[in-house]
């Protein structure tokens, strides 16, 4: 607003250059300095580190023009820049050629190819870990990150995801191929690994399994989800609150329906026969039902037909599973417990369908490794909710945001304080965006488990 | 929210949010004509957002605030050729109806919420595949 004088032209002017990684510089230059001048600065190490034909600036909602000053943008003291660096991270920067150099053009028409072996719906280049870009707060409430309401209610603070919507996210060719491609990336696989202690104690099975081709095919398969489910509803623990309660939740204690199931996971002989002993990892197994899923009975027709699994009178589960035979006859865990977990007769049931053959997967073959594994599964149950009942839905609900971490990451401690308290920084950012309504505004916070993004989401769409 | 900000009071809030940079990184937004004492005309950028076709671009728009500004809605045009639903594909208007926040406008909201909303409408997974004039291109 101020006219163009003499003393204006003289005077330095003291700036802040945002970047999108959240980086703040504050630069003194004259008014007369050419854009062009001010991005050769930026692109020093002491600043941005990019380089000035990568970088765009934006200021009040122009794209500033090399060629002009900062005066001709009415830049005054305090007031900030807009940083953005155009596609590419920093492993592409023999890429930059192609970029364009104006600012104005709008580099990066084309976004450069990825580096190789990184699926490109990741952010490249950020460090070890492939998922760090996509916390950042420019990322937020983006449809690719699946919307709060994908983990349930609350974020996934509550029951586990919604069945429905879990199976129509696996229908999408694209969420499928996108948990394909991350599990195709080593990288990947390293950080899910290390993310969680539990999977890192377990060494190198884990990500001899998580590269299987089955465990793949288990996470991306509808149908296996939907038996699942199917599963899960047959034995009466659909999320039942009850696997929350132990690491090794003993199935059934809380229910009173399956109670055979209890049996055999507590005073069934089975339990000696059980070559892992008396841990019994199956407890975690039933309470965090990982693996139902890959049975696929209606697949196999070993394990629908009563003759199957149920009928495989030579294994000891099916004897204990009597109380229940009309559910054993369709339950794929019988299946799944006798044929594919101790190698013995009834796996002829299972036919090659089976991606827990033993024979074909490495990681059933070692049942050390497996109840390890299971144990990670179930320690996982001692979240409660969402991940508790279910660790793949968890660790299908994360891969939706890339983040398997969130399936097998470390449970967390309850926060049970008040949520004006647990919320305050994030109401006092939505009151600064305009949301004044205190309830509302919990509310909304409180179904999108505390993200501003969400919670912003959610009052847009619920006026 | 018992008392009604002024418009001019509104505005310069705005103002002073976009070109100190408080608002979200994704967009920026500042008048058009830093003479323009009624505040009514303004610039505005969306970063396209990542993971779709929209990503490292920069979508320019005009923000037109009209005199009972904020009661309704402002008009957006956009100045860089894009192709969602919402905007008209030959004068880059957008199209109230089709866009929740100017169809449901509450006096709470601003130019910064328009803008949000008007990138996360281009990552919508039935927007964020469109294809797209070249970058660069104006209406």
């Amino acid at each position: 607003m101020a006219d163009e004088t003499a003393t204006t032209e003289q005077a330095p002017v003291t700036f802040t250059v945002k970047s999108s990684t959240d980086a703040k510089y504050t630069l003194t230059l004259p008014l007369t300095t050419l854009v062009s001048d001010l991005k050769q600065k930026l692109s020093s190490p002491e600043y941005a580190d990019t380089p000035a034909e990568r970088q765009r600036l934006i200021y009040s909602g122009r794209v500033l023009k090399d060629t002009e000053t900062l005066e001709a943008y009415k830049i005054k003291d305090g007031h900030t820049i807009h940083l953005v660096k155009s596609a590419a991270s920093n492993q592409q920067r023999q890429n930059t050629a192609a970029q364009p150099s104006s600012a104005a053009a709008g580099a990066g028409a084309t976004p450069s190819p990825a580096a190789a072996g990184v699926p490109t719906n990741l952010a490249a280049g950020t460090g070890n870990n492939p998922l760090a870009g996509l916390t950042g707060a420019r990322y937020a409430g983006f449809a690719q990150l699946p919307g709060a309401g994908l983990f349930g209610p609350d974020g996934g603070m509550g029951p586990p995801p919604d069945t429905e919507s879990m199976l129509n996210m696996l229908e999408n060719p694209q969420f499928q191929s996108s948990i394909n491609e991350a599990l195709q990336n080593p990288a990947m696989i390293d950080m899910m690994i290390q993310q969680n202690p539990m999977l890192r104690d377990m060494g190198p099975g884990v990500r001899q399994m998580m590269e299987s081709p089955e465990f793949r095919r288990m996470l991306t398969d509808p149908s296996s989800i939907r038996q699942m489910m199917q599963m899960q509803r047959a034995m009466g623990m659909g999320g039942g609150p009850g696997g929350g309660d132990n690491a090794f939740p003993a199935p059934g204690v809380t229910n009173t329906t399956p109670g055979s199931e209890q049996q055999n996971a507590q005073t069934n002989p089975f339990g000696q026969q059980n070559p892992l002993g008396n841990t019994n990892p199956f407890g975690a197994l039933f309470g965090a039902n990982p693996f139902g899923a890959p049975a696929q009975p209606s697949a196999t027709p070993g394990a629908t037909q009563p003759g199957g699994a149920a009928g495989a009178d030579s294994t000891d589960r099916s004897t204990s599973a009597e109380g229940q035979t009309p559910q054993a006859a369709q339950n794929p865990f019988a299946s799944l417990l006798n044929p594919a977990m101790f190698g013995n007769a009834g796996q002829a049931g299972q036919g090659g369908m089976n991606p827990f053959n033993p024979q074909q997967n490495p990681f059933l073959r070692d049942p050390a490794l497996l109840s390890q594994m299971m144990q990670g599964m179930g320690g996982q149950g001692a979240e409660g909710g969402a991940a508790g009942a279910n660790p793949l839905a968890a660790l299908l609900g994360g891969g939706g945001l890339g983040g398997f971490g969130g399936g097998f990451g470390a449970p967390q401690p309850t926060d049970t304080r008040p949520p004006e308290d647990r919320y305050a920084d994030q109401l006092r950012q939505l009151n600064d965006m305009g949301f004044f309504e205190f309830e509302r505004n919990i509310e909304a916070l409180r179904r999108a488990g505390g993200s501003v993004q969400g919670a912003v989401e959610y009052l847009l769409s619920h006026p | 929210m018992a008392a009604k900000v002024p418009r001019n009071f509104r505005l310069l809030e705005e103002l002073e949010k976009g070109e100190k940079g408080l608002s979200a990184d994704a967009c920026s937004y500042g008048l058009a004509d830093g003479e323009d004492m009624m505040m009514s005309n303004w610039n505005g950028t969306i970063l396209g957002p990542p993971h779709s076709v929209h990503e490292n671009r920069i979508y320019s728009v005009n923000i037109h605030c009209g005199p009972d500004y904020p009661d309704n809605p402002p008009t957006i045009q956009f100045v860089s050729r894009v192709n969602i639903p919402c905007v008209d594909p030959s004068s880059g208007k957008v199209d109230p109806t089709k866009l929740p926040t100017l169809a449901q406008w509450k006096r709470d909201y601003t130019m910064e919420t328009v803008l949000i909303e008007l990138r996360r409408y281009m990552a919508l997974p039935q927007h964020k595949k469109l294809p797209q004039p070249p970058e660069g291109s104006t209406f």
